[in-house]
C-alpha cells in the first residue's frame, strides 16, 4: 500500500509486538508476583490469539474488501 | 459508476467502526459501567489480584483494537489517493455501523458463546439474555442500518476537494 503510513506502521507493529510478548504486568509489590502467575502461564500465548480472533477475524475480512477488485481479477483469471 | 470502486473505502469504514466499537466495549461497558471484563468468566474480578489479571487481557484487547483502528485510518488514507474510489460521507458511515455490528457479532458469538470467557453482564440473573440481547441489538440491528446507510450512499461520487 502506498502510503506514508507505512513507516509507522511498521514502527507500531514491532513496538505492539514487544508490548505484548516482551513487557510483564508490574503490578504492587505485594501482588505482583499473584497477578504474573495468572497471565503469564502456560496458556498465555493461547489466551492471548483466543482474545485477539474477533480482531483478527476483522482484520482478514476488511482485507479482502479491500483488495476485493484485484481477487476478483484473479479469480476472473482463473476461469 | 463505470470504472469505479467503492471497496477501498468500505474496507477502511470497517475497521474504523470495529475498533471505535471496540473501544465503546473497553471504555463504557469494562472500565465505567464495570459489567464485565476480558477473562470476567474465569477470573470473577471479586479480589485485587484477578481485577488486575483482567486490567492486564482488558489492555491487550485495546491493543488489538488501536490497531484495527490505525489500519483502518490507513485504509482511508490509501482509498483517498485513488481516483476511482468515489468520496462519499454515507459509504464510509455506513460501512463504519456495518463494521462496529460486524464487530459486536463475532466478538459476542466467540467470546460470550462460545468460549464464555465473559459475558456482557457477569452480575446479572439472566446472563444469557444480556447476551442474546447484545447479539440482536449491537450485532444484527447495527448490521442493517449500516448496510441501509451504505446502500443510500451507493451512487454518491462527490469529486475530491468538494463539500460532503
Amino acid at each position: 500500500m502506498d502510503s506514508p503510513f507505512n513507516y509507522p506502521i511498521r514502527v507500531g507493529a514491532v513496538s505492539l509486538v514487544v508490548m505484548t510478548l516482551a513487557c510483564e504486568a508490574w503490578a504492587c509489590r505485594w501482588c505482583r508476583l499473584r497477578v504474573s502467575q495468572g497471565i503469564y502461564g502456560s496458556d498465555f500465548l493461547s489466551t492471548l490469539v483466543t482474545l485477539l480472533l474477533p480482531v483478527m477475524a476483522l482484520g482478514l475480512i476488511a482485507t479482502g474488501i479491500y483488495h476485493f477488485d484485484k481477487i476478483a481479477e484473479r479469480l476472473g483469471g482463473l476461469k | 459508476m463505470a470504472g469505479t470502486t467503492r471497496t477501498p473505502l468500505i474496507a477502511a469504514g470497517i475497521l474504523i467502526g470495529a475498533g471505535l466499537g471496540g473501544f465503546i466495549d473497553g471504555i463504557a461497558l469494562h472500565q465505567i459501567l464495570q459489567w464485565h471484563n476480558m477473562l470476567s468468566s474465569v477470573y470473577p474480578p471479586d479480589n485485587l489480584i484477578n481485577a488486575k489479571i483482567n486490567m492486564a487481557w482488558d489492555g491487550y484487547f485495546h491493543l488489538g483494537v488501536w490497531v484495527t483502528t490505525a489500519l483502518g485510518i490507513a485504509f482511508l488514507f490509501s482509498a483517498g489517493r485513488r481516483q476511482d474510489v468515489p468520496w462519499s460521507g454515507r459509504t464510509l458511515l455506513g460501512s463504519a455501523i456495518f463494521g462496529w455490528g460486524l464487530f459486536n457479532l463475532i466478538e459476542g458469538t466467540i467470546d460470550h458463546q462460545i468460549l464464555g470467557i465473559h459475558h456482557v453482564n457477569e452480575y446479572a440473573a439472566n446472563r444469557l439474555a444480556w447476551d442474546l440481547g447484545f447479539l440482536v441489538v449491537g450485532g444484527i440491528l447495527l448490521l442493517i442500518i449500516g448496510w441501509a446507510v451504505l446502500r443510500a450512499g451507493s451512487n454518491d461520487s462527490i469529486p475530491r476537494g468538494e463539500g460532503a
